[in-house]
């Protein structure tokens, strides 16, 4: 492809970037213990929660910032961030209305569907805007099941001892750096419960956006899976374009007891940063769930967007016959860098574990896939199957592979293939004589490159996903 | 400081103050003595440095191994071990890291080839071993390396005039008797002019007095490799020192335009045996085989690395390291292969597949992919199981007890990577080197 579609292509804006006008309640810059006592205060929270932040917080400060992983940023100044950002409005909402219109706004130009008429009739979305949970719908239908979906803030009020005895118990405070720093001062998140034997009526959703200049978000994700549930959960993420950077550590715990099921899918957008790397937010996140016995963890993600990511979710395969799968596309333009992969642990009996990684550079990017299949001596006949495939556009750009496999148990089988390659000539001219244009024919071979990936996410997601990879890579095949 | 670090920096001080060494040409002194800092810098590996996450390095780091005088006794016995080991054709024999001219025999090179002990090379070779020692191996980079350049005494050169062609293969024997706690540290320095071939078997094994257990000892070797344009070095590592032998090696080549290196790596022997090998292609059309086979029984750590550096465009590599782990035993491989943003139509391939034969048996594997260049073909696999339940099945369906058909299989299964090397002395002396490790490889005779 000429250098010129190819320039003209990746000038193209970043769609979600533009910045809406809500007053919003912000604390200023900086951190301290006075700050997380505030936050908690803010909240309303618990004793025992406080008490956690704090403890977070002082762990946090004897820990050091990672470096290991194959990304370079500048340091992070954390007392140059807000850590609460809220919008303004009337603290309590009866319905939908009530909610300030302007974000309304903001989540029907991303194409979020608030409204229970809207699009995605069957999905319940609860919408985080930068800090605090906005407005959760399809709340009624979900209670009729026994089903909790609300934002975190609230499992705190209304079911603190739920969040008692989970919260942190997938990732300690004391996991790494970033987790312990959103142990301290995360500000909400969602979280869901679903009872025992009960197959969530409807696909979960969450929507993450930053908004304000200068904040962090610090969400928090937890979900529960009684013996025998069933819940299929999406979030999404965009923010504004903005020159500088912004931080962004989540952590998302998953709790799937006996025989439940979770499968929790993301699409992720942040901002990229512009051509040049300025801006853009640093994705750093902490994602692991814990399956007991016959239960099984899905994750699907599909990374396009941040400046950095640098993310691993994982499942610890606890229980006999557990079940974990990582289903992932990412992909890096311009100067963008991810270094993701997962952790597979398998400690119980017959446990199973399938990897497929597809990592996509182009431009300047540079993509690492690292990940850890170990297998204890107790995981008696466990399985993994790992594949990663990367494809490279363009010769500025990096792909990278860093397995590690650790067998503790001979009667484990373990498999890892890896390969990278190009888009071939003779696919692209095959595809051309056919009357294809070259843009919809490195499309269309992008899109059969991600297919395994594409095909686990929700329906409705899986088109967004598609179109979604297909503006942020168009024109940048050379 | 850890107490390993200040007893290794202790031994190559006095080394390098002793009045012999003080007496080294410039040269040679200024290397030690820099060698020195950069290990001092360095300190022992741990298992929280990333390319050592997998190795016990204990037993080295706590033992109070040096450098020994050799003496002369037992050469009746060490005689028949050379015997046994020996191949055709000319070789250098050390014991306990010292040269043994008794042992040894450079009759039969070949015009245009020249083997000698390090020792000589110093003397008579000094500026083309300035030019050569510590050009690919770099100290600043790898503490081992540093400590073996700090002692930088005993070892070999190879040097290949232009078109030089040696037909038998050129033999190094390393003898540690296991007497005492023995540091050698041999240096082997290769250079092969423009379209040279050669073929080189460094051997390392245990020669304790006949019937007499072998103590721990410590083999710290290091081998560069300077391939001319076109050149072609077949490289035999093998590896079957004693089970309480501990072994670092690390091989660095550096291959000129259109040269061939294929690196044949056996480790049968040891505690804890760490083998290295790292080639980098530094003219197009270089290409590279880095093959291995691991066999670790009892409580053996067997380590691997290796590292491909395409730093240029049109270079193929071919990689393939297989274990086979009984006992305890605990298999580690590590294989890297860089592709440089310039290095186009890179073709590189790399395999890592893992036996484990029993229960308590460990593998950890790590194939690892840089790539910065997009029109490349790049590919890597790693496997870790068991035998295949079916094809025990077969055979056990038709007669052949059970014992008997996992020995086959498992002899299949290392046979791929002795089959790599072409036949001939080499070949039979590793498959004499394998049947001693792995019974099943007796039934090579059933099968001729």
């Amino acid at each position: 492809m000429s250098t010129d579609t190819l320039q003209e292509l990746t000038r193209r804006p970043y769609a979600a970037g533009f910045v809406t006008q809500v007053e919003s309640d912000t604390f200023p810059p900086g951190l301290d213990e006075d700050v997380i006592r505030q936050l908690s205060a803010k909240k309303e929270e618990p004793e025992f929660l406080l008490d956690w932040r704090l403890k977070a917080f002082r762990h946090w400060k004897t820990m050091r910032e990672p470096t290991w992983q194959a990304v370079t940023y500048a340091p992070i100044d954390y007392q140059a961030i807000r850590y609460y950002s809220a919008p303004k409005q009337k603290p309590v909402k009866a319905s939908l209305d009530e909610v300030d219109p302007e974000i309304l706004r903001t989540y029907e130009k991303l194409g979020i569907p608030l409204h229970e008429q809207k699009l995605l009739q069957n999905v319940a979305v609860d919408a985080v805007f930068d800090s605090v949970s906005v407005a959760t719908t399809f709340k009624d239908k979900l209670a009729k099941a026994g089903v909790i979906f609300c934002s975190f803030s609230e499992a705190v009020r209304e079911h603190p001892e739920l969040v008692k005895k989970y919260l942190g118990t997938v990732v300690p405070f004391s996991d790494n750096y970033f987790a312990a720093l959103n142990s301290a001062v995360f500000s909400d998140g969602s979280f869901v419960y679903i009872p025992k034997g009960v197959r969530c009526p409807m696909e979960l959703s969450t929507y993450f956006r930053i908004n304000a200049a200068e904040t962090g978000q610090f969400e928090r994700t937890l979900i529960v899976a009684e013996e025998g549930s069933y819940v299929s959960y999406l979030e999404g993420c965009t923010a504004p374009q903005r020159d500088t950077n912004q931080l962004h550590a989540a952590v998302v715990e998953l709790v799937a007891l006996d025989n439940a099921t979770i499968k929790y899918s993301t699409v992720q957008n942040w901002y990229p940063g512009d051509a040049e790397g300025r801006g853009g937010i640093y994705n750093f996140v902490t994602k692991r769930g814990i399956a007991h016995r016959a239960a099984k963890i899905s994750w699907t993600q599909v990374e396009t967007g941040s400046a950095i990511t640098w993310k691993y979710p994982s499942v610890i395969l606890k229980g006999d016959d557990s079940v974990g799968e990582f289903y992932s596309v990412a992909l890096t333009n311009n100067m963008q860098q991810a270094d993701t992969g997962t952790k597979m642990v398998h400690i119980g009996k017959n446990s199973r574990s399938t990897i497929v990684s597809k990592g996509i550079s182009a431009g300047r990017g540079q993509n690492t896939y690292r990940g850890l299949v170990k297998v204890l001596k107790s995981a008696e006949n466990a399985r993994n199957y790992t594949q990663c495939d990367s494809l490279l556009l363009g010769d500025k750009c990096g792909a990278h592979t860093v397995p590690y496999i650790e067998v503790k148990n001979a009667s484990a089988q373990v498999e890892h293939e890896a390969s990278t390659s190009k888009i071939g000539e003779d696919q692209l001219f095959y595809c051309r004589q056919r009357g294809i244009s070259q843009e919809d024919a490195v499309s269309m071979i992008v899109n059969g490159f991600c297919r395994q990936v594409f095909k686990e996410l929700p329906m409705e997601f899986a088109v967004e996903a598609q179109k979604l990879l297909g503006v942020s890579l168009e024109g940048s095949v050379g | 400081m850890t107490a390993g670090l200040a007893h290794y920096l202790d031994v190559a001080t006095r080394f390098q103050a002793s009045p012999e060494q003080a007496s080294a040409p410039q040269w040679l002194r200024h290397l030690r003595a820099e060698a020195l800092a950069h290990f001092e810098r360095q300190g022992l590996p741990t298992t929280r440095d990333e390319a050592w996450k997998y190795s016990r390095l204990a037993p080295i780091t706590e033992g109070a191994f040096q450098p020994v005088v050799r003496d002369a006794r037992d050469a009746a016995h060490l005689a028949s071990v050379v015997e046994r080991l020996s191949l055709p054709g000319p070789r250098l024999v050390f014991v306990d890291g010292r040269l043994a001219p008794e042992l040894s025999s450079v009759a039969g090179l070949p015009r245009g080839v020249t083997l000698k002990p390090l020792r000589d090379a110093v003397r008579e070779d000094g500026a083309l071993l300035e030019s050569l020692v510590g050009q690919r191996a770099l100290a600043k980079e790898h503490a081992f390396t540093a400590l073996n350049a700090a002692l930088l005494e005993e070892g070999a050169l190879l040097r290949l005039a232009p078109s030089a062609l040696s037909e038998v293969p050129v033999q190094l024997l390393f003898l540690t008797r296991g007497e005492g706690p023995v540091l050698s540290s041999p240096r082997i320095l290769v250079d092969a002019g423009e379209s040279s071939e050669a073929t080189l078997v460094e051997t390392y094994a245990s020669a304790g007095p006949a019937g007499a257990g072998s103590g721990a000892t410590f083999t710290n070797a290091v081998t560069e490799v300077t391939l001319g344009d076109n050149a072609s070095l077949h490289h035999y590592k093998l590896q079957a020192e004693a089970d309480a032998a501990l072994h670092i090696g690390a091989l660095h080549a550096r291959q000129g335009r259109d040269s061939r290196f294929a690196s044949h790596a056996f480790a049968f022997g040891g505690a804890m045996a760490r083998n290295e090998v790292h080639a980098a292609f530094a003219g197009e059309g270089g290409d590279a085989t880095l093959n291995g086979l691991y066999v670790g029984q009892g409580a053996q750590h067997l380590d691997n690395r290796t590292a491909l550096d395409h730093a240029v465009p049109r270079c193929t590599s071919r990689e393939l390291y297989k274990g086979v782990l009984d006992g305890q035993s605990r298999g580690t491989f590590h294989g890297l292969i860089r592709v440089r943003q310039d290095a186009q139509r890179t073709d590189s391939r790399q395999q890592n597949r893992n036996l484990l034969l029993s229960e308590t048996a460990q593998a950890d594997a790590r194939p690892q992919l840089e790539i910065f260049a997009d029109d490349v073909k790049c590919a890597h696999g790693a496997a870790v199981g068991r035998l295949d339940a079916q094809a025990l099945f077969y055979l056990r369906s038709r007669g052949v007890p059970r014992a008997e058909a996992e020995r086959l299989l498992t002899y299949a299964f290392a046979r791929e990577v002795v089959e790599a090397v072409p036949a001939g002395p080499v070949r039979t002396n590793i498959e004499a080197l394998l049947a001693l490790k792995l019974p099943g490889a007796a039934l090579r005779e059933v099968k001729a």
